[in-house]
């Protein structure tokens, strides 16, 4: 019984903490891969830089979701919502990080189509924001079902 | 099998300007000069493969190869070397097959009789089967290569600059076919390296843009040196 108390404790750590680690690791390839192609474009064109920085950021919100609910899912619960901590950390770690991912990606396309039209800026972030809006759902259910976990 | 990471090369892709839709372009967006200085970012054994991309496929439009023999060996060295990019293995095949269905037209023309069986004069999947079908007007490959009717007409009426700019568009075509998904690996560089070369070779025989450009480098002569040219003016 012991261990399995201990196994239920240590996976709830583990959700604990999931939500920051996935959505970070997100966060940081996205930008990464955003941050590339707005350095690339400032070298191609003459202005509009901070815009093109500007976008290469849009992913990092991913991990600022992953550490709300890290706080949400880190409280005072009994030792049977271990596998609840887990599911809902690393679930919702996992949709972020590959929200930020795939956030990155379509960033650095907005950039490129920037620099070739730049009156379609606003547009071609349409889909970046539908995909941060996903993200925003999977933040948001982890919050309303972690409130449903057990506390005794 | 991989085309490499799918945003292996995001920040160069970003930094070479677009290139616009065929055929428009009145200069090029980048001289040559300044993409194999963007170039400079590619890692040493793709920039190999790029060169080696370029040089065979320039080769074969341009009958430079010594015989036909060392043609198609450069050709099958180049098939060889790209089987580690699935995108770039089929391009490369559709482009060599594309000048092989050209070459055999032209053979054809010149009144040249049907290759000899395994004789090596061609690339790709269609060289036997234009050597059996010798004696149709599109050799019945019409379903692989739709444009070879039009070539076959052009050909006949001697009509080279409208034959040059059928192939230049069914290149393109060809190139926007592999570009799908392909937006910062590998694959899309050596896909805006064979357009910008379209472009360099387009923009080569329109004759206003020969003329703008040869203003352009006289009064920038008489403005840097002016006395250089002054014989010549007397």
């Amino acid at each position: 019984m012991n261990e399995m108390v201990i196994v239920f404790a240590a996976g709830g750590w583990i959700g604990v903490f999931a939500p920051m680690a996935l959505g970070g690791i997100g966060s940081i390839i996205g930008c990464a891969v955003a941050g590339q192609a707005a350095i690339g474009a400032i070298l191609e064109t003459d202005g509009g830089y901070g815009r093109y920085i500007g976008v290469a950021a849009m992913p990092s919100s991913q991990i600022i979701y992953g550490i709300v609910v890290m706080f949400t899912l880190n409280q005072a619960l009994s030792n049977t919502a271990g596998p609840g901590i887990l599911a809902i950390g690393v679930l919702s770690g996992l949709a972020l990080m590959i929200s930020g991912i795939r956030q990155g990606h379509l960033c650095a396309s907005a950039i490129q189509a920037t620099k070739a039209k730049p009156e379609i800026f606003g547009l071609s972030l349409a889909p970046a924001a539908i995909v941060e809006g996903f993200a925003v759902f999977a933040f948001i259910f982890a919050l309303v079902i972690s409130a449903g976990l057990p506390t005794e | 099998m991989t085309d490499g990471g799918a945003t292996q090369y995001v920040m160069l892709m970003a930094s070479l300007p677009h290139l616009g839709r065929p055929f428009t372009q009145k200069q090029l967006p980048i001289s040559r000069y300044r993409l194999e200085q963007r170039l400079g970012l590619l890692a040493e054994v793709d920039a190999a493969l790029l060169a080696q991309i370029e040089t065979t496929l320039a080769r074969h439009r341009s009958h430079l190869a010594e015989t036909e023999t060392a043609a198609v060996a450069s050709a099958d060295a180049l098939l060889a070397a790209t089987t580690r990019h699935p995108t770039l293995y089929a391009l490369v095949r559709d482009q060599l097959e594309m000048r092989t269905a050209l070459a055999a037209l032209r053979r054809r023309q010149r009144g040249d009789p049907p290759p000899a069986p395994r004789s090596v004069w061609g690339v790709g999947r269609w060289t036997g089967w234009m050597a059996r079908q010798w004696s149709v007007a599109d050799f019945g490959l019409t379903c692989v290569f739709p444009w070879l009717p039009e070539a076959a007409a052009l050909l006949t009426a001697g009509d080279s600059v409208g034959l040059e700019r059928l192939i230049l568009a069914q290149s393109w075509n060809l190139l926007d076919r592999y570009a799908l998904g392909h937006d910062f690996d590998f694959a899309a560089i050596v896909l805006y390296v064979l357009r910008w070369n379209l472009v360099a070779r387009w923009l080569a025989q329109n004759p206003e843009a020969a003329l703008a450009r040869f203003d352009a480098l006289v009064t920038q002569a008489l403005d840097t040196h002016p006395d250089s040219l002054a014989p010549l003016l007397a």
